[in-house]
């Protein structure tokens, strides 16, 4: 947070994804965009299918490649476009350029290989020596604070607590030092105490590398306290985007303030919860332009076409939301 | 204290596990998965179970509907040990006790009808419907989660999460229980979903005078849901308290750093509350630290804190908390206020 270097060093222009559903090709991300500069960072927030995870796994080049496909946008890294490169081309970008945290680091790490072996992998096939590659792995596992770190780097997952085992998740992303860094849903699996650990860790590691960092996650509280920007996703769209805070006080987007007042907050005291009536739509028959119109409390004639993404207040390009309504008198 | 008589009662409670080892799977000791546990749920109330993975709750939840065996304690169900009933009487047991499970996927079988999974009860239980009524108490039921009687034919393939749950919810209230357990029954859904889920509950315990045992780990769901709350550590509740008091002022330090390590979602509104960040992890079972299980990660332990296990005391205002520092500034005679945001002030707190 301390410093961001107003230049982005990752944005992600019209990005477009679709996967195949048994005969269509059905379009999980639509036309999203954002930035992240250096010591920056977003959150990009969403519900279970709001293609959160999709954009994440795009950022890498790491979507499956026969059942899905980037169809549109760029995806601008150091002025090059990611989306356009080879697989080649990925591989020199994957670890060094951005690097990735996965939500389940169960399933994530190899449970046949010892955690130091994983953690220097990527070094080694850099050339780094085996010896070199051990003791960079050591260091690495102290900094992601794992205690005894040298004592550990010939054990194997299954002897890693959930929140150890996410520490060498973090400890793997980093050993590239990547410029940015993608966590989809970093704590998820972890215990709320836990949860607050791995949270501290990864904005001491930021505050250190000057990294961007990129949070996917469904918890609009977990980045409440450490994301600076976040881009508010729902069916495949960026509904909202803009500062942590201009969006959390001033949300614009119907589905935006629907999601604040639906979640359940310890510090107030119990009241009928507010709830968003239905369900996330299906990709494969969203509905006609404004994809939240079914469940919208202010849904009128216009909607059925798409609304763009428009500005709202004075700084207009900053905080913006895809919303005919959005920007007028609000409720 | 009690107005009315529990629906469920549980005194000291323990669960152990064998531990096996060797190629012939050999018993070589045991584990206390839960020990110690007591608690009451009285009629339309709301007991709230909450810790961390492995602390023990589900467990509870498990022995209570006859998946795990208790090695010792007392669980009486309406007036009636469970231990000692006859056959009969636990299948009485088991139509006035439901349970709705976390995973609305994995919970309802995928080859039968949503009229089936519902009516499902009423085939093992004969004689709460008659079965010409069926088809219309299906019907009912649906309304009142819900849902509409055009969903009767469907399989649970062709819903989302949140209508699965509803149908769960359906199924358990078919045998016309007094008391249903939630184990994680929301957490598995969206945001916008689970606002709808926990109204329902909470229309429907008014409305049919249920008691829920509510076992979560999300405390801000808790805190809508419950009027007692029990947080459990290593397989002990070390602290139980009303709603407004464990929410306004929590005593146990663990309790306490559980509800700061809850993110806010507005944080900058609330700048006077502290994170407290524990160290380390929860210990396994089966090692658990000597004295107080909390002791390695507390902020305020003592030398007696290794060596002396806290009884859970009871204190003012309905609390019940395991710690012997608490219990201190509870005493008479004690000259520290009986405030314990004073008493626990964390010394190492970030």
């Amino acid at each position: 947070m301390a410093e961001i270097n107003a230049h982005p060093i990752l944005e992600v222009r019209d990005l477009t994804v679709e996967f195949r559903a048994s005969r269509a090709w059905v379009r999980v991300v639509d036309g999203v965009s954002f930035s992240v500069c250096a010591g920056e960072t977003l959150a990009v927030l969403g519900e279970s299918g709001s293609g959160k995870t999709a954009t994440g796994l795009a950022l890498l080049g790491l979507l499956p490649r026969r059942s899905a496909r980037v169809t549109g946008g760029e995806i601008l890294f150091n002025g090059q476009n990611l989306a356009a490169q080879s697989a080649k081309g990925w591989q020199r970008v994957r670890g060094t350029g951005i690097g990735m945290v996965f939500q389940d680091p169960l399933s994530a790490l190899n449970p046949l290989q010892s955690v130091g072996n994983q953690v220097s992998e990527g070094l080694r096939r850099r050339g780094l020596s085996r010896q070199a590659g051990r003791a960079a792995a050591a260091e690495l596992l102290q900094k992601v604070g794992i205690p005894d770190a040298t004592g550990r780097l010939d054990d194997y997952p299954h002897q890693f607590s959930g929140g150890m085992r996410q520490r060498v998740m973090i400890a793997i992303a980093l050993a590239l030092r990547p410029r940015v860094l993608v966590a989809d849903e970093p704590t998820t699996a972890l215990d709320v105490t836990v949860q607050a650990q791995i949270m501290r860790l990864l904005l001491d590691l930021q505050r250190e590398t000057g990294m961007g960092l990129i949070l996917i996650s469904h918890d609009l509280g977990v980045v409440a306290e450490t994301a600076d920007k976040v881009a508010i996703m729902y069916a495949g769209r960026v509904v909202e985007s803009g500062p942590l805070r201009d969006v959390y006080e001033n949300p614009a987007h119907p589905y935006t303030r629907g999601l604040l007042a639906a979640i359940p907050r310890l510090e107030t005291r119990p009241v009928r919860m507010a709830t968003i009536p239905g369900a996330p739509p299906d990709f494969a028959n969203l509905p006609a332009g404004c994809s939240y119109r079914p469940r919208c409390y202010q849904v009128a004639e216009r909607c059925v076409q798409q609304p763009a993404l428009i500005g709202i207040g004075s700084d207009t390009l900053a905080h913006r939301a895809a919303c005919h309504f959005a920007g007028q008198s609000g409720e | 204290m009690s107005e009315q008589e529990p629906v469920l009662s549980v005194r000291d409670l323990r669960i152990s596990f064998p531990v096996r080892c060797g190629p012939l799977r050999r018993i070589v000791g045991h584990v206390d998965g839960v020990s110690n546990v007591s608690f009451d749920i009285r009629p339309g109330q709301t007991l709230a179970l909450v810790g961390e993975s492995g602390s023990g709750k589900s467990t509870v939840a498990r022995t209570l509907v006859g998946l795990e065996k208790p090695s010792a304690g007392v669980i009486t169900f309406r007036g009636r040990d469970v231990a000692r009933a006859s056959k009969r009487e636990i299948r009485q047991m088991r139509r006035e006790m439901q349970m709705v499970f976390q995973d609305p996927f994995g919970s309802l079988n995928p080859r039968k009808t949503v009229a089936d999974i519902i009516s499902e009860g009423w085939f093992v239980h004969p004689g709460i419907v008659a079965r010409n009524q069926w088809a219309s108490e299906v019907d009912k039921l649906l309304l009142k989660v819900g849902l509409s009687e055009h969903h009767a034919k469907r399989f649970p393939h062709q819903f989302s999460g949140g209508q699965r749950q509803r149908i769960a919810i359906a199924r358990a209230l078919a045998t016309r229980p007094r008391f249903i357990i939630c184990d994680e029954s929301v957490a598995a859904l969206d945001v916008s979903v689970q606002a709808q889920i926990i109204n329902l509950l909470q229309d429907l315990q008014r409305e049919l005078g249920l008691s829920y045992l509510f076992i979560a780990h999300d405390l801000s769901v808790v805190r809508q849901m419950a009027d007692v709350v029990a947080v459990m550590y290593l397989g002990r509740i070390v602290e139980m308290a009303p709603q407004t008091q464990f929410f306004d002022n929590p005593l146990h330090p663990y309790s306490r750093a559980l509800l700061s390590a809850v993110p806010l979602i507005e944080p900058w509104r609330h700048p006077e509350k502290r994170k407290i960040v524990l160290n380390g992890d929860p210990p396994s079972p089966r090692h658990p630290p000597r004295g107080c299980t909390f002791h390695s990660r507390c902020w305020q332990a003592e030398t007696r804190c290794q060596d002396q296990v806290p009884a859970l005391r009871a204190l003012p205002e309905d609390c019940l908390c395991a710690c012997h520092v608490v219990a201190d500034a509870f005493a008479p005679g004690s000259n520290t206020p009986v405030n314990c945001r004073t008493v626990n002030e964390p010394t190492r707190a970030p």
